[in-house]
């Protein structure tokens, strides 16, 4: 595995768009954390005060659910990557080379797995910078979110896996997703939990995880609720990983069957 | 080499939707050939090598490599260009060289020798997207010619080449072949083929019509060529001539192939019999061009 994601390095380490995406990332997250907090520090200390975003334990969640509002960015780096692939034909061209489909698979997969520590590295440093400047709470409590975290990250990288395997076309396949993490899923969730059963959107690729993180939308969230208990984390994790197998076995199969 | 068959194809066929595009293939490439596979467009020649380098799935049939079922670590031995240039668009010449090297897993002392070789040293660093399809191609080529490979398998290698660049490839796929590297060679260019190929294997419309050692496929097919001052005339009486395989028009005369090998006197002496006399009379061995031309229609 080593030495296919050192492949995969060689394939990215030069490329412009990889570093503008994940420096995006990189920045994005910690800079939608600061003008968060500013807003709240200028609306009104008392609901800061009472929302302790940015203190330990909440602070873990804060970040994770704020940066989450930037992992479409690294989906779409995921997305370009794969789309090139067949655009290029370079996946034919390392099939060819000697690498088998499931090298290649394992070699994108490997890279996927890689984007997410990297975007849950990202979270947990910047939780840890503003917690420690609020300087209230203990570290250790709420960490948790850490591991949420990553398995959101997880759910947005494996839909975007999903895509940049079936679509060739990158432009088409970034719309979508776009669409889809940041609007389209909102609708869906909409009709679900009104129109169908409370509850019922948990079982949406976006929205299991983004449950398991609610940071401060939990306030508007619980204020429209209707009754019934909300799915506990276990099973909101659970959801959250059917998709992450679905996406990586429909991924999988289409690489292992179909002419490339 | 330690295998006398480095590749055995058996009953490949391949169908896309309603289109058969092989049917039933098989055929052996000797150890050390230079295996030329024939055809027009859409005969299926790419079809078949991208079904035995794994890009492409057959729907039945089997083939090993070097005697042993197909498998990945398999294709490192082989250099192979595969219908385009498949790169990264954004990379050099080098650092494309340096992927293709580190999943041959070769290191990359040899990138220099095939840039080198393949006349693109001073472009080195120059991005793929701003090569010329030429360019392009011979950097194909020298990826394919990494880690000095046992077998080349090169779909259409000259594609988008210069006359310099056409004969430059023709010299280093014999010079290959002479030191024993084997090579697979699709192409429609029937004259390079016949200038390099120790065999062939020709193809139509997905089915084999012929295949084995470019004398043996070429041999049995020995051609007269005739000509009388009359046209008219002649080609009558040619068309009357007992034993007649094939006639076909060639530079204001004619080329016949014989079912039983009668010889030119034979044909000289029924043409004087008939009345005419001929003013050229020839006996060539039947041309690639012309031995596919008559089995591809």
């Amino acid at each position: 595995m080593t030495d296919l994601l050192k492949i995969e390095w060689l394939k990215v380490k030069a490329y412009r768009t990889f570093w503008i995406l994940s420096g995006l990332f990189l920045i994005g997250v910690p800079l939608i954390c600061w003008a968060y907090e500013s807003i709240l520090l200028n609306a009104n200390q008392m609901i800061s005060a009472y929302l302790s975003s940015f203190s330990f334990p909440k602070v873990w969640e804060t970040a994770a659910w704020l940066g989450s509002w930037m992992s479409p960015v690294m989906g779409i780096l995921l997305i370009i990557s794969l789309t090139n692939e067949n655009n290029f034909r370079t996946v034919r061209q390392n099939i060819i080379d000697g690498w088998s489909r499931e090298q290649f698979f394992f070699a994108k997969y490997g890279t996927m797995v890689s984007a997410a520590i990297f975007m849950t590295a990202v979270m947990a440093l910047t939780s840890l910078f503003f917690g420690l400047k609020s300087g209230r709470g203990s570290v250790g409590d709420g960490t948790e979110f850490i591991w949420y975290a990553f398995v959101q990250n997880m759910t947005y990288l494996s839909l975007a896996f999903f895509l940049g395997i079936y679509m060739r076309r990158a432009g088409i396949a970034i719309a979508i997703y776009v669409m889809y993490a940041y609007i389209g899923e909102m609708a869906l969730m909409g009709l679900l939990e009104f129109k169908v059963k409370f509850h019922s959107s948990v079982f949406l690729p976006l929205e299991c995880t983004d449950r398991l993180i609610p940071g401060d939308s939990g306030i508007v969230r619980n204020l429209v609720r209707e009754g019934g208990a909300p799915p506990s984390k276990a099973t909101l994790q659970l959801i959250a990983f059917g998709w992450i197998i679905l996406f990586g076995l429909l991924g999988w199969r289409k690489m292992k069957k179909s002419d490339i | 080499m330690e295998h006398t068959k480095i590749l055995s194809l058996h009953q490949l066929s391949k169908r896309y939707g309603p289109v058969q595009a092989l049917n039933g293939v098989s055929f052996d490439v000797p150890a050390g050939s230079v295996f030329g596979v024939l055809g027009p467009n859409g005969s299926g020649k790419t079809t078949l090598l991208a079904i035995v380098m794994d890009v492409l799935k057959a729907n039945s049939g089997t083939y090993t490599w070097f005697g042993q079922p197909a498998h990945h670590s398999l294709r490192r031995r082989i250099g192979t260009l595969l219908e385009t240039p498949n790169f990264y668009h954004y990379y050099s010449a080098v650092r494309n060289l340096e992927i293709a090297a580190a999943i041959k897993q070769h290191g990359h002392d040899d990138i220099e020798r095939v840039l080198k070789l393949a006349g693109l040293w001073e472009r080195k660093d120059s991005k793929f997207s701003t090569f010329s399809l030429g360019m392009k191609q011979r950097l194909a080529i020298a990826s394919a010619l990494l880690g000095n490979p046992e077998v080349l398998l090169l779909d259409e290698p000259t594609n988008g080449l210069d006359p310099a660049g056409i004969a430059e490839i023709r010299d280093m796929i014999r010079e290959l072949g002479k030191q024993g590297t084997t090579v697979i060679m699709a192409s429609h260019l029937l004259d390079e083929v016949e200038k390099v190929c120790t065999h062939v294997a020709i193809m139509k419309k997905g089915v084999l019509l012929t295949c084995g050692h470019v004398d043996e496929v070429l041999s049995s097919e020995d051609m007269i060529e005739v000509s009388a001052p009359d046209a008219g005339k002649l080609e009558q009486a040619l068309n009357a001539l007992p034993g007649l395989r094939s006639l076909r028009r060639h530079n204001g005369g004619f080329q016949i192939v014989m079912e039983n090998g009668q010889t030119a006197d034979q044909v000289n002496a029924y043409c004087f019999e008939q009345g005419i006399t001929l003013n050229y009379l020839a006996l060539r061995r039947k041309s690639l061009e012309a031995r596919f031309i008559e089995l591809t229609n």
